[in-house]
């Protein structure tokens, strides 16, 4: 392998010879729990924010529906 | 799809928009920890608790005015072509005696010397000081400052205001209308605390240039989730083995735990972080640019024509404070304000005989106490003030905060036909509006819980959740840093050749 001018300054990159596309490339047992947490933690959240806002409009119509009995002025 | 230019570039952008967005997302991790301790523990949260002065500190009668309510109105019509006023009230602050009249319910009020008929607002700062000194049990006046300040309550943008800082048994400064000194709102040491923090680091709006610095919020909002794609970008292309993987002979470096660290609290909180900053941003637009339809002003009818006539004639104060004087609490202070009101069909007079309650209704044909509105008249009189004078729907009662006493009152609601679905708080014996809240108030809530990580009620779970989110964060923004600039032994040692010859073998 030998090392070539970075196209932009501060850039590193290497080349490889034809022997580096038999080489495995994976992520770490590191990488792949903290991709999980992180994709744990977007789902979760959006799961709980769908929950969430589901209640609330359900809520928000019930108002309605309970309220339009006693007084309905047009 | 992307080549080792590409990859180049994104490794460059990530790096430069990085250290430059250092301050900005620092500035949001900082001001939001800071803002959730400030809030934790206060009581009424940012609202506060406050003793209101119950009494004007001089005991001034209402029925020494000089000019009668009726030639009042008649000063409005001749002088000022004003043919309906929403309410005209008197009232005592210290030893000066005010008739304050509203002319529709979002305007400013017009405020007349009651001994002089003088007119007197905007109100100079020797007399805002003196109802700056009537707010608060306790409290002195240590100085005034000239400001405006956005309110939900009026069509203008900006209320012309001083900010009245407040010495005594209660420390805190007084937001006070210039209008008609009104308290339009109060802060503590905390509220101040966290509106310094919101202000500055939050939401960094400096100035009230608020198109401005909600630009430069948002670009740099668009900056931190372009980082963050980019940083998955080369956490994917830069997996160990790969040929933009960093040499192994690299991998020996002194700061190799921290790109270690970098990959992992990247992978970790990117996502949660992008999310934050799209909810962020909504809220923002909502709070910022968007506040008017927010707060309901979008609601405010144009073509308001209720409240009476400045032809008719009103009861003057002995009047009014002889018939009402059986119903009131006896105590040796006078009577603090009386206002004169239509609530429908019938006349009104609001009688505040103290300053830290919600004041009693009567009706001004028979001198008997109105309790409550029926929801029927309640509604009639609201709808006069929702745009389109739109059909409604009674949707219950509640109680709810009112500025003017920072307490809650009972309230009906109402549902609104308009654009904006507005619901309606309406104080239940005055038939004052409270509060307005769109649709999209309404559906706030959820919004802002997923800013505040409140996901499950329980403090402690919440508030960890977050602590660790903003420790990634930080720690993410200090392992950037150390990877750009690993120091000069570092960078000594990555330039010596390699003795095993391990950064030209590759392997």
């Amino acid at each position: 392998m030998s090392r070539v001018t970075p196209p932009v300054p501060g850039a590193v990159l290497h080349a490889r010879g034809d022997g580096a596309a038999r080489r495995q490339v994976a992520l770490t047992k590191g990488d792949v729990a903290a991709l999980l947490v992180g994709a744990a933690l977007v789902l979760s959240m959006l799961t709980w924010f769908s929950w969430r806002m589901a209640q609330h409009v359900s809520r928000d119509r019930v108002v309605e529906t309970q309220a339009s009995a006693p007084l309905h002025v047009h | 799809m992307f080549g080792a230019r590409d990859k180049a570039r994104v490794a460059s952008w990530h790096r430069w928009l990085g250290l430059g967005l250092t301050v900005p997302l620092a500035g949001w991790v900082v001001s939001a920890a800071v803002m959730m301790l400030v809030t934790m523990n206060a009581p009424n949260g940012l609202a506060g608790v406050y003793t209101l002065n119950p009494y004007n500190s001089v005991d001034v009668r209402l029925d020494e005015a000089t000019v009668d309510p009726t030639a009042v109105l008649r000063k409005l019509a001749t002088e000022h072509g004003i043919e309906r006023v929403y309410w005209l009230r008197l009232q005592s602050r210290g030893p000066h005696l005010w008739y304050v009249v509203k002319p529709t319910p979002y305007v400013l009020a017009m405020v007349f010397d009651a001994r002089t008929g003088e007119r007197l607002d905007p109100l100079p700062d020797a007399l805002l000081h003196v109802v700056a000194g009537e707010a608060l049990a306790g409290g002195r006046v240590a100085g005034l400052e000239s400001a405006t300040e956005y309110n939900r309550y009026y069509e203008l943008d900006r209320v012309p205001v001083v900010r009245a800082s407040i010495v005594g048994d209660q420390p805190a400064t007084l937001i006070i209308s210039r209008d008609e000194g009104r308290t339009l709102r109060r802060l503590n040491v905390d509220s101040e605390r966290f509106n310094w923090w919101y202000r500055t680091l939050h939401v960094t709006q400096f100035t009230d240039h608020i198109g401005l610095w909600t630009t430069l919020l948002f670009a740099a909002a668009f900056g931190v989730i372009s980082l963050t794609v980019f940083g998955y970008l080369l956490f994917w292309w830069r997996r160990p083995g790969s040929v933009s993987a960093p040499l192994p002979a690299r991998s020996r470096l002194p700061h190799q735990p921290s790109r270690n660290w970098h990959r992992k609290l990247g992978a970790a909180a990117g996502g949660v972080l992008a999310l934050q900053l799209i909810v962020g941003a909504y809220l923002w637009i909502n709070l910022g640019p968007l506040e008017d339809p927010f707060r309901g002003k979008a609601s405010f009818s144009t073509d308001w024509g209720a409240g009476f006539t400045t032809e008719r004639s009103l009861d003057v104060p002995a009047t009014v404070l002889a018939r009402v004087s059986a119903s009131l609490p006896q105590g040796v202070r006078p009577v603090q304000a009386i206002e004169w009101r239509q609530l429908g069909e019938q006349d009104a007079w609001v009688v505040t005989s103290r300053m830290d309650e919600v004041p009693r209704v009567f009706a001004a044909a028979t001198g008997a106490p109105i309790e409550a509105l029926s929801p029927e008249v309640a509604g009639k009189i609201v709808r006069q003030e929702v745009v389109g004078r739109p059909s409604f729907i009674y949707a219950g009662t509640s109680p709810q905060l009112w500025m003017d006493l920072n307490r809650p009152v009972p309230t009906y609601q109402f549902r609104f036909d308009d654009p904006g679905r507005t619901d309606v708080y309406v104080a239940q014996n005055t038939g004052q509006i409270i509060q307005r809240r769109p649709w999209f108030w309404r559906m706030f809530g959820p919004f802002l819980d997923v800013h505040m990580f409140s996901f499950t009620g329980i403090k402690v779970v919440d508030i960890t959740l977050l602590a660790l989110f903003q420790l990634g964060i930080l720690g993410l923004i200090a392992t950037g840093w150390r990877l750009q600039f690993p120091g000069t032994r570092e960078l000594r040692e990555a330039r010596e050749p390699d003795p095993a010859g391990a950064s030209g073998s590759g392997a």
